[in-house]
Formats: structure tokens, C-alpha cells, sequence
């Protein structure tokens, strides 16, 4: 079976969850390598983005992301488990001391437009999207407030934002695509019961 | 070999495939259908169902409506034959490209059969048992799956519209965790609860454990014929009560195959009584389409996953 795992923090704490159930316990991250092998498993460490491509294009059998990613549209993958780990949420956030959210067209920056349009639909807003640095927008004058992940809300406060409104929670999922679900059932409902009940 | 070798070998390849299928169709009396390439564009919205938006291939009529390059074959044969069908039941297959914009390659064969007008079990079985032997290999996994089961939970969940197709897409794309989320802002009974838990786990449960603690006469009916599918085709099927057709039509008895290394599935199918309604008549109907690139094992340039 081939795992991809994304280089960082979310993979190192996926790795812990293999390994506490006995799982890829020689890989070591710190070797610089970016396959690793076992008996019974290939290892991938990919950058982050790069997993669900690898499990939706079947070049690897299962994947663990963070469900921002699975949100924002990249269906082609099913989710076998929610893997408690890599926990933030989707927030709204805006400058302290401002009423945005009475505009009457609410101008959104955002790295996430798919998730913001399904959760602001009855708001009349505008979409800004960026790649990165999505807190400085308010502050630049390109947008009202921000969507984004928010972990410890640190980020905001140093950049003078404060939430509005949190959306959803967002945590690891462990994923597979649609022939592994089919061709690895046994196997995956094995590996999905042992993660479970770590 | 060179690329034309490899060309002329896929094509000879592929040649004797949609022989062998066409064949098998036709020993069992199917007749062999001639759909037209164009398609009515509006009739063709009313059935889109969850397929992907805007993903036709549209081209403009002399008068300057708009029509579409066939997307699909089943609602050409219905186009075809609605007006026709009176009380005889009808066999029809066919070897035919289809056209859209969602695919690596816009033209794409699919191979079909189509049973109008018969609408007891024995029908479901005669289609269902032609598709599995079309694809039956040892490389492929046979998938089984009702509506009337997720039509069933879903009527217990008092949802509007939208959070129903709202549901309906996750379960579809097998979102657990938001299935999930979005079923516990909705006050869900622990038994229904469960069962959405049951048809997302990769587990395979038996089939009476779907089934139990429900009480529905519809279910009954459900649970018995897939229990007779099960009883016949044995481990040549898996059971999935998550699956869900991409077109609202199809209702009862639907499946699909998967290939090992194709991530999308080579053949599609069930009962689709409803879609006849579309056409200003009833009568029920029943078939499966084969994908005949994926099945074949994607054509020269393409890997099976594009």
C-alpha cells in the first residue's frame, strides 16, 4: 500500500499515528529521503499540496491532508477518517473596532473562495483571491475582512485583526481514492478500525 | 515498437473488445441502436442531475437553437423510442462516442444495453447479470447499490432543498466527516445516525445489519432483492448503500465497476423508471453503459488516471 504524507508538521503527526499502531516504525524523517520502504508499505512525503494529487491520480493509495483542502473542492478523494490531529477552524476576521459585516457588498480576501462563497451565500460579497499573506489585506485596503485558517488566532491579533465569526473546524483526514476504496476494502477497513481506536 | 504499431495493435485491441461486448448483446437479442449525435438541450437540463455543469459540447441549429453533441446515450434512446413504446418490452444496445467537456478526451465509446418497458426484479436481473459477465475479470470489483436506501434516510432527515443536495453531493463524494457534521446540526435519530456511519466505513457489514432497526415496508422489498443479487453473484459483488447515481433519474437497483489502476468507473447502471416522465410518458426501463477507453485500459497517450 502507498501513503503520502506531506513534509511538516501535519506528516510528522501523521507518522506518529502510523507508528503508535505499529505502522512504518523504521522511517525516519530526518534522513532526507522521499521514499521510504517497508514489508507491507511505500512511503511518500510530498509537499503538502502535492498529496491529494498523488492519491486522486492513484499514484498513491491513501493520503492524509488537512479537510481545508477536501473543502475547497478537490473531490475525487473519499475520506476514511477524521484523524483529531492538525485541529483549526475557518474564521472570519476583520480589523478591530469595524462593523463590516453590515456592508452592504463585503469585499473578501481570501485562499479559500470556494469555502467563503458556500458559507457567506447570503451575503453580497466580493472575492479577493490570494496565495498568501491573506491578514495584510484589510490593513492594505484591498478587502473588508479575511477568511482564513486559524489555529491560535495569533496571526490576526499581531496583525490587528480579530474574528467575527468562526465557520467550520478543519482537521487531518485520512484519505484514499475511489479504486483503492474498492481494490484495498479489507485492508483499509483493518488500518481505518486500528486508527480509530489508537 | 514504433507509434504507429502501437497504434494500429491499440486499435485492433479495442476492435475485438466492442466485438466481443456488441456480441454478447446481441446473442441476447439486444438490437443494435444508431443514436443520433445531437441532443435537445433542454430536455437534456431537466436530467443533468449532478453531473458537472456547462460540460457539454453545445452547437447551434440552423434556426438557432441550441443543441448538444450526445453527452450520454440512454436519453437519445428515450428521445427515439418514448413515442413508440406501447406494451412489448424493447431490447436495445449500442457501440457509440459520446461527447462533453469533462474528460481528458471529449469523445469517449461507451457500450450499452437498454430494456424499456419491463419493469419487474427478472429485468433488473437480465441487464444486471449481462453487465457482470461484460466485465468480468479478475482485475474488476462489481459494486451494488439502492436508492431507495439513502432516499429512505434522507426522508427521515426533514431537510430543505438545498441541505438535501447538499447531502446527497457529500455522500456522493463519500465525505465522511461532513456528512456527519452536517447530520448533527439536524437533531438526527442515533439509529439513522449509525447507519450513515455503516455506508461510509469501508467495512463491508452484512446486509441485514443496514437494515436493521429500520421500519419501512420499502425496505423490505430493498433488503430482499438485494439479498437475491447477493445470493446469485455471491463474491462477484460488494454491497454499497452510499452509492448514488449522477443522474436523479435512476432509482431501485443501481451498480457500478471499477478496474484495478482506473480510478473512475468502467461501467454504470440501474433502473431508471422516472426518466421516461422527461418525455411526457411511463414506462420503466433499465441498462448499463460500459466505458469502453477505461475498460480497454486508456488509449495510447493517456494514463488510465487523466
Amino acid at each position: 500500500m502507498k501513503i503520502a504524507l506531506a513534509k511538516g508538521r501535519l506528516g510528522e503527526d501523521a507518522l506518529l499515528k502510523f507508528q503508535e499502531i505499529g505502522l512504518l516504525k523504521s522511517v525516519d524523517l530526518n534522513s532526507r529521503k522521499l521514499i521510504f520502504t517497508t514489508k507491507d508499505y511505500e512511503l511518500l512525503l510530498l509537499k503538502p499540496s502535492d498529496v491529494i494529487v498523488y492519491v486522486r491520480n492513484g499514484k498513491a493509495d491513501l493520503g492524509v491532508v488537512g479537510s481545508d483542502v477536501v473543502m475547497e473542492g478537490n473531490y475525487g478523494v473519499y475520506e476514511l477518517l477524521d484523524l483529531k490531529f492538525g485541529i483549526c477552524r475557518f474564521s472570519i476576521a476583520a480589523p478591530k473596532d469595524t462593523d463590516v459585516m453590515g456592508k452592504s457588498c463585503l469585499r473578501v480576501a481570501t485562499k479559500y473562495p470556494n469555502v467563503t462563497r458556500q458559507y457567506l451565500n447570503e451575503q453580497n460579497i466580493e472575492i479577493i483571491p490570494l496565495q498568501g499573506s491573506v491578514e495584510l489585506a484589510p490593513k492594505a485596503g484591498l478587502s473588508d475582512c479575511i477568511v482564513d485558517l486559524v489555529e491560535t488566532g495569533k496571526t490576526l491579533q499581531a496583525n490587528d485583526l480579530e474574528i467575527i465569526k468562526d465557520l467550520c473546524d478543519v482537521s487531518a483526514r485520512l484519505i484514499c481514492n475511489p479504486s483503492s476504496y474498492r481494490f484495498l476494502q479489507s485492508e483499509l477497513s483493518d488500518l481505518v478500525e486500528a486508527l480509530s481506536h489508537d | 515498437m514504433t507509434q504507429l504499431k502501437l497504434f494500429l495493435e491499440h486499435m485492433r485491441k479495442e476492435n475485438k473488445e466492442r466485438n466481443r461486448i456488441v456480441g454478447i448483446l446481441e446473442k441476447r437479442n439486444y438490437l443494435l441502436f444508431e443514436p443520433s449525435y445531437f441532443e435537445d438541450y433542454d430536455t437534456y437540463l431537466k436530467c443533468q442531475g449532478r453531473t458537472e455543469k456547462n460540460s457539454t459540447i453545445k452547437v447551434f441549429k440552423k434556426n438557432g437553437e441550441v443543441a448538444l453533441l450526445r453527452p450520454d446515450i440512454t436519453m437519445n434512446i428515450m428521445d427515439t423510442f418514448s413515442e413508440m413504446i406501447k406494451s412489448d418490452p424493447v431490447r436495445l444496445c449500442y457501440d457509440a462516442m459520446v461527447f462533453d467537456y469533462n474528460h481528458f478526451h471529449q469523445e469517449r465509446r461507451q457500450i450499452g444495453a437498454e430494456l424499456l418497458n419491463h419493469s419487474s426484479f427478472e429485468a433488473d436481473l437480465e441487464i444486471l447479470t449481462m453487465a457482470r459477465s461484460i466485465v468480468d475479470h479478475e482485475e474488476t470489483i462489481f459494486v451494488i447499490g439502492h436508492t431507495g436506501y439513502m432516499e429512505f434516510l434522507m426522508k427521515t432527515l426533514n431537510l430543505n432543498p438545498q441541505e438535501r443536495e447538499e447531502l446527497y453531493q457529500l455522500v456522493y463524494h463519500k465525505q465522511k466527516t461532513m456528512v456527519l457534521t452536517l447530520l448533527r446540526t439536524k437533531d438526527v435519530d442515533d439509529v439513522i445516525y449509525s447507519k450513515f456511519q455503516m455506508i461510509l466505513s469501508p467495512k463491508a457489514y452484512p446486509i441485514a445489519d443496514y437494515f436493521k432497526d429500520l421500519e419501512d415496508a420499502s425496505l423490505n422489498l430493498i433488503a430482499s432483492q438485494l439479498n437475491q443479487i447477493k445470493e446469485i453473484f455471491k463474491d462477484q459483488i460488494v454491497v454499497d448503500l452510499s452509492l448514488i447515481s449522477e443522474f436523479e433519474y435512476y432509482e431501485g437497483i443501481i451498480y457500478t465497476a471499477y478496474k484495478k489502476g482506473v480510478n473512475e468507473p468502467v461501467l454504470k447502471g440501474g433502473r431508471y423508471d422516472r426518466l421516461s416522465t422527461i418525455y411526457g410518458k411511463s414506462f420503466p426501463a433499465v441498462g448499463f453503459s460500459l466505458e469502453v477507453d477505461r475498460w480497454i485500459g486508456g488509449t495510447l497517450n493517456e494514463n488510465s488516471f487523466s
